[in-house]
Protein backbone atom coordinates (compact mmCIF):
# COMPACT_ATOMS: atom_id res chain seq x y z
CA UNK A 1 0.00 0.00 0.00
CA UNK A 2 1.28 3.46 -0.91
CA UNK A 3 0.20 6.91 0.16
CA UNK A 4 1.22 9.99 -1.82
CA UNK A 5 0.58 13.46 -0.44
CA UNK A 6 0.17 16.61 -2.50
CA UNK A 7 -1.17 20.06 -1.78
CA UNK A 8 -3.85 21.39 -4.10
CA UNK A 9 -3.79 24.99 -5.32
CA UNK A 10 -7.10 25.94 -3.81
CA UNK A 11 -8.64 28.15 -1.18
CA UNK A 12 -8.72 26.99 1.50
CA UNK A 13 -5.60 24.86 1.13
CA UNK A 14 -6.33 21.13 0.83
CA UNK A 15 -3.87 18.26 1.15
CA UNK A 16 -4.72 15.36 -1.10
CA UNK A 17 -3.69 11.87 0.04
CA UNK A 18 -3.72 9.46 -2.90
CA UNK A 19 -3.91 5.91 -1.57
CA UNK A 20 -3.01 2.83 -3.62
CA UNK A 21 -4.14 -0.52 -2.23
CA UNK A 22 -6.57 -1.71 0.41
CA UNK A 23 -6.89 -0.08 3.82
CA UNK A 24 -7.13 -3.08 6.14
CA UNK A 25 -5.62 -4.37 9.37
CA UNK A 26 -2.18 -4.80 7.76
CA UNK A 27 -2.06 -1.39 6.09
CA UNK A 28 -4.19 0.94 8.22
CA UNK A 29 -1.22 1.93 10.43
CA UNK A 30 0.74 3.03 7.39
CA UNK A 31 -2.19 5.07 6.12
CA UNK A 32 -2.82 6.67 9.52
CA UNK A 33 0.85 7.60 9.89
CA UNK A 34 0.86 9.33 6.50
CA UNK A 35 -2.24 11.32 7.43
CA UNK A 36 -0.82 12.27 10.83
CA UNK A 37 2.38 13.44 9.16
CA UNK A 38 0.39 15.66 6.78
CA UNK A 39 -1.49 17.16 9.73
CA UNK A 40 1.75 17.74 11.63
CA UNK A 41 3.08 19.58 8.60
CA UNK A 42 0.10 21.90 8.86
CA UNK A 43 -2.68 20.31 6.84
CA UNK A 44 -6.12 21.36 8.14
CA UNK A 45 -8.13 19.92 5.28
CA UNK A 46 -7.65 16.43 3.91
CA UNK A 47 -9.07 14.87 0.77
CA UNK A 48 -8.62 11.09 0.62
CA UNK A 49 -8.36 9.94 -2.98
CA UNK A 50 -9.81 6.42 -2.90
CA UNK A 51 -9.78 5.83 -6.66
CA UNK A 52 -7.27 3.01 -6.24
CA UNK A 53 -8.57 1.56 -2.99
CA UNK A 54 -10.43 -1.70 -3.66
CA UNK A 55 -11.38 -2.39 -0.03
CA UNK A 56 -11.64 -0.72 3.38
CA UNK A 57 -12.05 -2.96 6.44
CA UNK A 58 -13.27 -1.98 9.90
CA UNK A 59 -9.61 -1.35 10.82
CA UNK A 60 -9.49 1.08 7.89
CA UNK A 61 -12.64 2.81 9.14
CA UNK A 62 -11.06 3.10 12.57
CA UNK A 63 -8.10 4.91 11.00
CA UNK A 64 -10.42 7.22 9.10
CA UNK A 65 -12.22 7.91 12.38
CA UNK A 66 -8.90 8.67 14.11
CA UNK A 67 -8.02 11.16 11.38
CA UNK A 68 -11.48 12.72 11.62
CA UNK A 69 -10.91 13.22 15.36
CA UNK A 70 -7.52 14.84 14.72
CA UNK A 71 -9.05 17.31 12.27
CA UNK A 72 -12.05 18.01 14.45
CA UNK A 73 -11.00 19.26 17.82
CA UNK A 74 -13.88 21.66 18.55
CA UNK A 75 -12.23 24.81 19.82
CA UNK A 76 -15.24 26.26 21.49
CA UNK A 77 -18.21 24.89 23.35
CA UNK A 78 -20.41 26.33 20.61
CA UNK A 79 -18.59 24.29 17.93
CA UNK A 80 -18.92 21.14 19.99
CA UNK A 81 -22.67 21.67 20.50
CA UNK A 82 -23.20 22.47 16.82
CA UNK A 83 -21.42 19.30 15.78
CA UNK A 84 -23.44 17.22 18.24
CA UNK A 85 -26.70 18.69 16.99
CA UNK A 86 -25.65 18.07 13.42
CA UNK A 87 -24.72 14.48 14.16
CA UNK A 88 -28.06 13.98 15.91
CA UNK A 89 -30.12 15.10 12.97
CA UNK A 90 -27.75 13.85 10.31
CA UNK A 91 -26.97 17.32 8.96
CA UNK A 92 -23.35 17.46 10.07
CA UNK A 93 -20.86 16.95 7.25
CA UNK A 94 -17.18 17.18 8.06
CA UNK A 95 -15.74 20.41 6.66
CA UNK A 96 -12.17 19.14 7.01
CA UNK A 97 -12.24 15.55 5.75
CA UNK A 98 -13.67 14.43 2.43
CA UNK A 99 -13.40 11.43 0.12
CA UNK A 100 -12.77 11.27 -3.61
CA UNK A 101 -14.13 8.56 -5.91
CA UNK A 102 -14.69 5.64 -3.54
CA UNK A 103 -15.24 2.39 -5.46
CA UNK A 104 -18.72 0.82 -5.30
CA UNK A 105 -17.47 -1.73 -2.74
CA UNK A 106 -16.04 0.96 -0.49
CA UNK A 107 -19.09 3.21 -0.99
CA UNK A 108 -21.28 0.34 0.18
CA UNK A 109 -19.22 -0.11 3.36
CA UNK A 110 -19.45 3.64 4.01
CA UNK A 111 -23.23 3.48 3.59
CA UNK A 112 -23.83 0.43 5.81
CA UNK A 113 -21.64 1.78 8.62
CA UNK A 114 -23.05 5.25 8.26
CA UNK A 115 -19.66 6.88 7.70
CA UNK A 116 -21.17 8.49 4.60
CA UNK A 117 -23.40 10.51 6.90
CA UNK A 118 -20.68 12.69 8.32
CA UNK A 119 -17.92 12.31 5.70
CA UNK A 120 -18.93 13.32 2.17
CA UNK A 121 -17.74 11.66 -1.03
CA UNK A 122 -17.27 13.26 -4.43
CA UNK A 123 -16.92 11.83 -7.93
CA UNK A 124 -14.97 14.82 -9.23
CA UNK A 125 -11.76 16.44 -7.97
CA UNK A 126 -12.85 20.05 -8.61
CA UNK A 127 -16.20 19.52 -6.94
CA UNK A 128 -14.41 17.99 -3.94
CA UNK A 129 -11.94 20.87 -3.64
CA UNK A 130 -14.63 23.54 -3.91
CA UNK A 131 -16.65 21.83 -1.19
CA UNK A 132 -14.03 22.61 1.49
CA UNK B 1 78.59 -11.12 16.33
CA UNK B 2 77.68 -14.48 17.68
CA UNK B 3 79.35 -13.58 20.95
CA UNK B 4 77.09 -10.56 21.32
CA UNK B 5 74.01 -12.66 20.80
CA UNK B 6 75.23 -15.30 23.20
CA UNK B 7 75.75 -12.78 25.99
CA UNK B 8 72.27 -11.41 25.35
CA UNK B 9 70.91 -14.73 26.54
CA UNK B 10 70.34 -14.06 30.25
CA UNK B 11 71.56 -17.54 31.04
CA UNK B 12 74.99 -16.80 29.57
CA UNK B 13 75.21 -13.11 30.47
CA UNK B 14 77.72 -13.69 33.24
CA UNK B 15 79.92 -16.26 31.50
CA UNK B 16 83.60 -15.40 31.24
CA UNK B 17 84.64 -14.06 27.81
CA UNK B 18 86.73 -17.15 27.09
CA UNK B 19 83.64 -19.31 27.50
CA UNK B 20 81.51 -17.09 25.29
CA UNK B 21 84.12 -17.24 22.51
CA UNK B 22 84.29 -21.00 22.87
CA UNK B 23 80.53 -21.26 22.51
CA UNK B 24 80.52 -18.92 19.53
CA UNK B 25 82.87 -21.22 17.69
CA UNK B 26 81.40 -24.55 18.76
CA UNK B 27 77.63 -23.92 18.58
CA UNK B 28 76.10 -24.99 15.33
CA UNK B 29 74.32 -22.31 13.27
CA UNK B 30 71.17 -23.48 11.50
CA UNK B 31 68.87 -21.62 9.10
CA UNK B 32 65.09 -22.17 9.11
CA UNK B 33 62.51 -21.10 6.57
CA UNK B 34 59.36 -19.35 7.71
CA UNK B 35 56.75 -21.93 8.69
CA UNK B 36 59.18 -24.76 9.31
CA UNK B 37 58.85 -26.79 12.50
CA UNK B 38 61.82 -27.03 14.87
CA UNK B 39 60.24 -29.65 17.11
CA UNK B 40 56.76 -30.90 17.99
CA UNK B 41 54.76 -30.89 21.20
CA UNK B 42 55.15 -34.16 23.10
CA UNK B 43 58.42 -35.17 21.48
CA UNK B 44 61.57 -35.95 23.44
CA UNK B 45 64.19 -33.34 22.72
CA UNK B 46 67.79 -32.69 23.54
CA UNK B 47 68.57 -29.54 21.60
CA UNK B 48 68.46 -26.04 23.03
CA UNK B 49 68.12 -23.12 20.60
CA UNK B 50 69.21 -19.53 20.79
CA UNK B 51 67.49 -17.21 18.34
CA UNK B 52 70.13 -15.25 16.42
CA UNK B 53 67.85 -13.73 13.82
CA UNK B 54 64.06 -13.97 13.22
CA UNK B 55 61.34 -15.23 15.55
CA UNK B 56 60.01 -18.58 16.67
CA UNK B 57 56.52 -19.24 18.06
CA UNK B 58 55.76 -21.89 20.66
CA UNK B 59 52.30 -23.25 19.91
CA UNK B 60 50.16 -25.57 21.95
CA UNK B 61 47.46 -27.76 20.45
CA UNK B 62 48.62 -27.09 16.87
CA UNK B 63 45.94 -28.19 14.41
CA UNK B 64 43.21 -28.61 17.02
CA UNK B 65 40.34 -26.34 18.12
CA UNK B 66 42.40 -25.33 21.15
CA UNK B 67 45.42 -24.20 19.15
CA UNK B 68 47.01 -21.13 20.67
CA UNK B 69 50.41 -19.43 20.69
CA UNK B 70 52.08 -19.61 24.09
CA UNK B 71 54.87 -17.20 23.31
CA UNK B 72 57.03 -15.85 20.49
CA UNK B 73 60.80 -15.73 21.00
CA UNK B 74 63.02 -13.22 19.17
CA UNK B 75 66.78 -12.50 18.83
CA UNK B 76 68.65 -13.14 22.05
CA UNK B 77 65.92 -15.37 23.46
CA UNK B 78 66.08 -19.13 23.76
CA UNK B 79 63.87 -22.14 23.32
CA UNK B 80 63.75 -25.72 24.48
CA UNK B 81 65.68 -25.27 27.68
CA UNK B 82 63.58 -27.84 29.55
CA UNK B 83 65.18 -30.64 27.62
CA UNK B 84 68.55 -29.49 28.84
CA UNK B 85 67.54 -29.91 32.45
CA UNK B 86 65.86 -33.22 32.13
CA UNK B 87 66.40 -35.95 29.55
CA UNK B 88 62.86 -37.22 30.02
CA UNK B 89 61.19 -33.88 29.55
CA UNK B 90 58.85 -33.78 26.60
CA UNK B 91 58.53 -30.68 24.49
CA UNK B 92 55.58 -28.66 25.96
CA UNK B 93 54.77 -27.01 22.67
CA UNK B 94 55.51 -27.06 18.94
CA UNK B 95 58.21 -24.61 17.84
CA UNK B 96 57.53 -23.00 14.46
CA UNK B 97 59.65 -20.40 12.70
CA UNK B 98 57.44 -17.36 12.13
CA UNK B 99 59.88 -15.90 9.63
CA UNK B 100 63.20 -16.95 8.10
CA UNK B 101 65.43 -17.60 11.11
CA UNK B 102 69.01 -18.14 12.07
CA UNK B 103 69.43 -20.19 15.22
CA UNK B 104 72.34 -21.38 17.34
CA UNK B 105 71.96 -24.93 18.55
CA UNK B 106 73.36 -26.43 21.69
CA UNK B 107 73.09 -30.14 22.41
CA UNK B 108 72.64 -31.55 25.88
CA UNK B 109 76.13 -32.94 25.72
CA UNK B 110 77.48 -29.50 24.97
CA UNK B 111 75.47 -28.01 27.80
CA UNK B 112 76.57 -30.65 30.29
CA UNK B 113 80.18 -29.85 29.42
CA UNK B 114 79.47 -26.11 29.83
CA UNK B 115 77.84 -26.75 33.21
CA UNK B 116 80.81 -28.74 34.41
CA UNK B 117 83.08 -25.84 33.48
CA UNK B 118 80.68 -23.27 35.01
CA UNK B 119 78.73 -24.83 37.90
CA UNK B 120 77.04 -21.49 38.86
CA UNK B 121 75.13 -21.70 35.61
CA UNK B 122 72.85 -24.18 37.34
CA UNK B 123 71.41 -21.38 39.48
CA UNK B 124 70.67 -19.33 36.38
CA UNK B 125 68.91 -22.29 34.89
CA UNK B 126 66.74 -22.71 37.97
CA UNK B 127 65.81 -19.05 37.98
CA UNK B 128 64.88 -19.15 34.33
CA UNK B 129 62.89 -22.33 34.93
CA UNK B 130 60.76 -20.91 37.66
CA UNK B 131 59.98 -17.89 35.47
CA UNK B 132 59.00 -20.21 32.66
CA UNK B 133 56.80 -22.30 34.95
CA UNK B 134 55.07 -19.23 36.27
CA UNK B 135 54.41 -17.99 32.72
CA UNK B 136 52.95 -21.35 31.75
CA UNK B 137 50.81 -21.43 34.84
CA UNK B 138 49.45 -17.92 34.19
CA UNK B 139 48.63 -18.85 30.62
CA UNK B 140 46.79 -21.95 31.80
CA UNK B 141 44.89 -19.93 34.37
CA UNK B 142 43.86 -17.33 31.75
CA UNK B 143 42.72 -20.13 29.53
CA UNK B 144 40.63 -21.64 32.30
CA UNK B 145 39.13 -18.28 33.19
CA UNK B 146 38.09 -17.69 29.60
CA UNK B 147 36.50 -21.10 29.34
CA UNK B 148 34.63 -20.43 32.55
CA UNK B 149 33.34 -17.14 31.18
CA UNK B 150 32.15 -18.87 28.02
CA UNK B 151 30.40 -21.54 30.03
CA UNK B 152 28.74 -18.96 32.27
CA UNK B 153 27.50 -17.08 29.20
CA UNK B 154 26.19 -20.24 27.60
CA UNK B 155 24.39 -21.09 30.81
CA UNK B 156 22.85 -17.60 31.01
CA UNK B 157 21.74 -17.84 27.37
CA UNK B 158 20.16 -21.21 28.00
CA UNK B 159 18.34 -19.90 31.06
CA UNK B 160 17.00 -16.93 29.06
CA UNK B 161 15.83 -19.19 26.26
CA UNK B 162 14.12 -21.43 28.77
CA UNK B 163 12.43 -18.43 30.42
CA UNK B 164 11.16 -17.30 27.04
CA UNK B 165 9.76 -20.73 26.25
CA UNK B 166 7.98 -20.85 29.60
CA UNK B 167 6.59 -17.35 28.98
CA UNK B 168 5.30 -18.36 25.57
CA UNK B 169 3.75 -21.53 26.93
CA UNK B 170 2.10 -19.55 29.72
CA UNK B 171 0.77 -17.06 27.22
CA UNK B 172 -0.50 -19.82 24.94
CA UNK B 173 -2.24 -21.46 27.90
CA UNK B 174 -3.81 -18.19 28.97
CA UNK B 175 -4.96 -17.51 25.45
CA UNK B 176 -6.54 -20.96 25.33
CA UNK B 177 -8.31 -20.23 28.64
CA UNK B 178 -9.47 -16.86 27.30
CA UNK B 179 -10.87 -18.61 24.25
CA UNK B 180 -12.78 -21.05 26.45
CA UNK B 181 -14.18 -18.23 28.56
CA UNK B 182 -15.20 -16.30 25.49
CA UNK B 183 -16.88 -19.35 23.97
CA UNK B 184 -18.90 -19.74 27.18
CA UNK B 185 -19.99 -16.11 26.96
CA UNK B 186 -21.93 -16.95 23.83
CA UNK B 187 -24.96 -19.14 24.46
CA UNK B 188 -24.35 -22.58 23.00
CA UNK B 189 -27.84 -23.79 23.88
CA UNK B 190 -30.27 -21.32 22.41
CA UNK B 191 -33.60 -20.62 24.09
CA UNK B 192 -36.62 -22.04 22.35
CA UNK B 193 -39.58 -20.07 21.09
CA UNK B 194 -42.50 -22.15 19.90
CA UNK B 195 -42.79 -21.99 16.14
CA UNK B 196 -39.19 -20.97 15.53
CA UNK B 197 -35.93 -22.80 14.90
CA UNK B 198 -32.90 -20.78 15.91
CA UNK B 199 -29.26 -21.47 15.20
CA UNK B 200 -26.00 -19.59 15.64
CA UNK B 201 -22.27 -20.07 15.08
CA UNK B 202 -19.27 -17.87 15.78
CA UNK B 203 -15.65 -18.49 14.87
CA UNK B 204 -12.91 -16.04 15.85
CA UNK B 205 -10.11 -15.42 13.36
CA UNK B 206 -7.51 -15.85 16.10
CA UNK B 207 -7.77 -17.54 19.50
CA UNK B 208 -10.15 -14.81 20.67
CA UNK B 209 -12.18 -12.34 18.62
CA UNK B 210 -14.45 -9.32 18.54
CA UNK B 211 -17.66 -10.85 17.16
CA UNK B 212 -20.57 -11.82 19.34
CA UNK B 213 -24.19 -12.94 19.23
CA UNK B 214 -26.80 -13.41 21.91
CA UNK B 215 -30.29 -14.89 22.09
CA UNK B 216 -32.30 -14.54 25.28
CA UNK B 217 -35.97 -14.71 26.29
CA UNK B 218 -37.48 -11.43 27.39
CA UNK B 219 -40.68 -13.14 28.35
CA UNK B 220 -42.77 -16.15 27.25
CA UNK B 221 -43.55 -14.57 23.89
CA UNK B 222 -40.52 -12.51 23.00
CA UNK B 223 -36.91 -13.24 22.23
CA UNK B 224 -34.05 -10.77 22.21
CA UNK B 225 -31.58 -11.42 19.36
CA UNK B 226 -28.24 -9.67 19.02
CA UNK B 227 -25.32 -9.76 16.64
CA UNK B 228 -22.27 -7.53 17.03
CA UNK B 229 -18.79 -6.89 15.70
CA UNK B 230 -16.04 -4.97 17.48
CA UNK B 231 -13.64 -3.38 14.98
CA UNK B 232 -10.30 -5.14 15.01
CA UNK B 233 -9.33 -8.68 15.98
CA UNK B 234 -7.60 -10.57 18.76
CA UNK B 235 -7.29 -9.59 22.40
CA UNK B 236 -8.22 -5.87 22.23
CA UNK B 237 -11.41 -6.65 20.31
CA UNK B 238 -12.19 -9.60 22.61
CA UNK B 239 -12.08 -7.48 25.74
CA UNK B 240 -14.50 -4.95 24.30
CA UNK B 241 -16.69 -7.78 22.98
CA UNK B 242 -17.13 -9.17 26.49
CA UNK B 243 -18.09 -5.77 27.83
CA UNK B 244 -20.55 -4.94 25.07
CA UNK B 245 -22.17 -8.36 25.13
CA UNK B 246 -22.78 -8.17 28.87
CA UNK B 247 -23.91 -4.53 28.81
CA UNK B 248 -26.44 -5.19 26.12
CA UNK B 249 -28.07 -8.14 27.82
CA UNK B 250 -28.35 -6.33 31.15
CA UNK B 251 -29.83 -3.26 29.45
CA UNK B 252 -32.25 -5.43 27.50
CA UNK B 253 -33.65 -6.93 30.70
CA UNK B 254 -34.13 -3.56 32.36
CA UNK B 255 -34.87 -1.08 29.63
CA UNK B 256 -37.95 -0.67 27.51
CA UNK B 257 -37.26 -0.16 23.85
CA UNK B 258 -34.41 -1.59 21.75
CA UNK B 259 -33.52 1.98 20.80
CA UNK B 260 -33.03 3.00 24.43
CA UNK B 261 -31.04 -0.19 25.05
CA UNK B 262 -28.64 0.55 22.23
CA UNK B 263 -28.26 4.25 23.14
CA UNK B 264 -27.46 3.29 26.74
CA UNK B 265 -24.85 0.79 25.63
CA UNK B 266 -23.32 3.46 23.40
CA UNK B 267 -23.06 5.84 26.36
CA UNK B 268 -21.28 3.24 28.49
CA UNK B 269 -18.89 2.40 25.67
CA UNK B 270 -18.00 6.07 25.22
CA UNK B 271 -17.14 6.27 28.92
CA UNK B 272 -14.58 3.52 28.40
CA UNK B 273 -12.97 5.62 25.72
CA UNK B 274 -11.20 3.37 23.30
CA UNK B 275 -10.13 3.53 19.71
CA UNK B 276 -12.54 0.78 18.69
CA UNK B 277 -16.13 1.03 17.55
CA UNK B 278 -18.83 -1.65 17.58
CA UNK B 279 -21.39 -2.40 14.88
CA UNK B 280 -24.50 -4.00 16.26
CA UNK B 281 -27.96 -5.25 15.47
CA UNK B 282 -30.36 -5.81 18.34
CA UNK B 283 -33.93 -6.86 17.77
CA UNK B 284 -36.94 -8.34 19.49
CA UNK B 285 -38.75 -11.25 17.86
CA UNK B 286 -42.45 -11.37 18.72
CA UNK B 287 -43.44 -15.03 18.66
CA UNK B 288 -47.12 -14.63 17.89
CA UNK B 289 -46.93 -12.04 15.12
CA UNK B 290 -43.55 -13.11 13.65
CA UNK B 291 -42.50 -9.48 13.78
CA UNK B 292 -38.86 -8.66 14.25
CA UNK B 293 -38.32 -5.10 15.50
CA UNK B 294 -34.70 -4.20 15.40
CA UNK B 295 -32.17 -1.42 15.79
CA UNK B 296 -29.21 -1.47 13.42
CA UNK B 297 -26.07 0.48 14.33
CA UNK B 298 -23.68 0.42 11.39
CA UNK B 299 -24.09 -3.34 11.04
CA UNK B 300 -24.69 -5.48 7.95
CA UNK B 301 -28.33 -5.55 6.83
CA UNK B 302 -30.22 -8.71 7.79
CA UNK B 303 -31.27 -11.06 5.00
CA UNK B 304 -34.71 -12.62 4.76
CA UNK B 305 -34.93 -15.64 2.55
CA UNK B 306 -38.29 -17.00 1.52
CA UNK B 307 -38.87 -19.71 -1.07
CA UNK B 308 -35.35 -19.40 -2.50
CA UNK B 309 -35.71 -15.65 -2.88
CA UNK B 310 -33.89 -13.19 -0.66
CA UNK B 311 -35.78 -9.99 -0.16
CA UNK B 312 -34.12 -6.73 0.82
CA UNK B 313 -34.97 -5.03 4.08
CA UNK B 314 -35.53 -1.29 4.26
CA UNK B 315 -32.48 0.69 5.23
CA UNK B 316 -32.13 3.84 7.27
CA UNK B 317 -29.03 5.74 8.29
CA UNK B 318 -27.07 4.61 11.31
CA UNK B 319 -23.65 4.81 12.92
CA UNK B 320 -21.70 2.23 14.90
CA UNK B 321 -21.43 2.51 18.67
CA UNK B 322 -18.46 4.03 20.40
CA UNK B 323 -17.90 6.95 18.03
CA UNK B 324 -20.21 9.76 19.00
CA UNK B 325 -22.46 10.55 21.91
CA UNK B 326 -25.29 11.45 19.57
CA UNK B 327 -26.24 8.63 17.36
CA UNK B 328 -28.43 8.02 14.38
CA UNK B 329 -29.90 4.54 14.52
CA UNK B 330 -31.69 2.53 11.86
CA UNK B 331 -34.98 1.35 13.36
CA UNK B 332 -37.09 -1.16 11.39
CA UNK B 333 -39.78 -3.76 11.83
CA UNK B 334 -40.04 -6.68 9.43
CA UNK B 335 -42.44 -9.58 9.43
CA UNK B 336 -41.11 -13.07 8.82
CA UNK B 337 -43.31 -14.97 6.36
CA UNK B 338 -43.98 -18.65 7.22
CA UNK B 339 -41.05 -20.92 6.29
CA UNK B 340 -38.80 -17.94 5.82
CA UNK B 341 -35.34 -17.60 7.29
CA UNK B 342 -33.90 -14.46 8.85
CA UNK B 343 -30.12 -14.36 8.66
CA UNK B 344 -27.86 -12.05 10.65
CA UNK B 345 -24.15 -12.08 9.90
CA UNK B 346 -20.92 -10.16 10.42
CA UNK B 347 -18.67 -8.76 7.69
CA UNK B 348 -16.16 -11.55 8.24
CA UNK B 349 -18.55 -13.68 6.15
CA UNK B 350 -18.93 -11.49 3.09
CA UNK B 351 -15.46 -9.96 3.20
CA UNK B 352 -13.52 -13.23 3.43
CA UNK B 353 -10.94 -12.95 0.71
CA UNK B 354 -9.28 -15.34 -1.70
CA UNK B 355 -6.36 -14.17 -3.84
CA UNK B 356 -7.90 -15.56 -7.03
CA UNK B 357 -11.65 -15.59 -6.39
CA UNK B 358 -11.82 -12.22 -4.67
CA UNK B 359 -14.36 -11.72 -1.90
CA UNK B 360 -16.87 -14.30 -0.68
CA UNK B 361 -19.53 -11.61 -1.11
CA UNK B 362 -23.27 -11.40 -0.57
CA UNK B 363 -24.26 -13.35 -3.73
CA UNK B 364 -22.51 -16.51 -2.44
CA UNK B 365 -24.18 -16.08 0.94
CA UNK B 366 -27.61 -15.65 -0.63
CA UNK B 367 -27.06 -18.80 -2.66
CA UNK B 368 -26.30 -20.88 0.41
CA UNK B 369 -29.34 -19.38 2.08
CA UNK B 370 -31.56 -20.14 -0.92
CA UNK B 371 -30.45 -23.79 -0.98
CA UNK B 372 -30.72 -24.26 2.75
CA UNK B 373 -34.50 -24.22 3.13
CA UNK B 374 -34.64 -27.84 4.30
CA UNK B 375 -31.84 -27.60 6.81
CA UNK B 376 -32.21 -26.80 10.45
CA UNK B 377 -31.08 -23.31 11.33
CA UNK B 378 -28.05 -24.67 13.14
CA UNK B 379 -27.04 -26.79 10.14
CA UNK B 380 -27.43 -23.73 7.93
CA UNK B 381 -25.18 -21.66 10.19
CA UNK B 382 -22.57 -24.41 10.28
CA UNK B 383 -22.66 -24.74 6.51
CA UNK B 384 -22.14 -21.00 5.99
CA UNK B 385 -19.18 -20.89 8.37
CA UNK B 386 -17.57 -23.94 6.74
CA UNK B 387 -18.11 -22.46 3.27
CA UNK B 388 -16.37 -19.24 4.31
CA UNK B 389 -13.47 -21.05 5.96
CA UNK B 390 -12.85 -23.30 2.96
CA UNK B 391 -13.21 -20.34 0.59
CA UNK B 392 -10.74 -18.12 2.36
CA UNK B 393 -7.40 -19.12 0.86
CA UNK B 394 -5.71 -16.05 2.30
CA UNK B 395 -5.61 -16.93 5.97
CA UNK B 396 -4.26 -13.53 6.88
CA UNK B 397 -7.42 -11.88 5.68
CA UNK B 398 -9.85 -14.16 7.51
CA UNK B 399 -11.84 -12.06 10.00
CA UNK B 400 -14.10 -13.21 12.86
CA UNK B 401 -17.15 -15.00 11.38
CA UNK B 402 -20.58 -15.02 13.00
CA UNK B 403 -24.05 -16.02 11.78
CA UNK B 404 -27.46 -16.23 13.47
CA UNK B 405 -30.38 -17.84 11.66
CA UNK B 406 -34.05 -17.76 12.66
CA UNK B 407 -36.54 -19.91 10.80
CA UNK B 408 -40.25 -19.33 11.14
CA UNK B 409 -42.36 -22.48 10.85
CA UNK B 410 -45.63 -22.90 9.04
CA UNK B 411 -48.50 -21.19 10.82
Amino acid sequence: MQVTASVAQSKPSVTILAIQGEISAQTSDQFETAARQAIELGARNLLLDLTQVPYVSSAGLRSIQAIFNLLHTPDTEADSEAMRKGLRDGSFKSPHLKLLKPTPEVAKVLRITGFDMFIESYRDLQAALSAF
Amino acid sequence: MDEEIITRVPLFANLPDKEVTHLATTLRRTGWQAGSILFREGERGDIFYIVFRGSVAIIQGLGTADEHVLVVRGPGEFIGELSLLSPDALRNGTARAEENCLLLEMTRAQFDALLQRNPLLAYEMLRVQSTRLREANDAAMDDLRQHNRQLAQAYADLRDAQARIIEQETFARELQLAREIQTRMLPSVLPALPGYDIGARSMPARMVGGDFYDVFPLDAERLGIVIGDVSGKGIPAALLMGLTCALLRVEAYHTGSPEEVVRNVNRYLLERSSEEFVTLLYGVLYGRSAEFSYIRAGHELPLISNDHVTSPVPMGHSLPLGLFQDLQLDSQTVTLPPESTLLLYTDGVTEAFHAEHGMFGEPRLREILAHGSHDSSQALCDRIVEAVVSFGGDAARLDDITVVAVRASLR
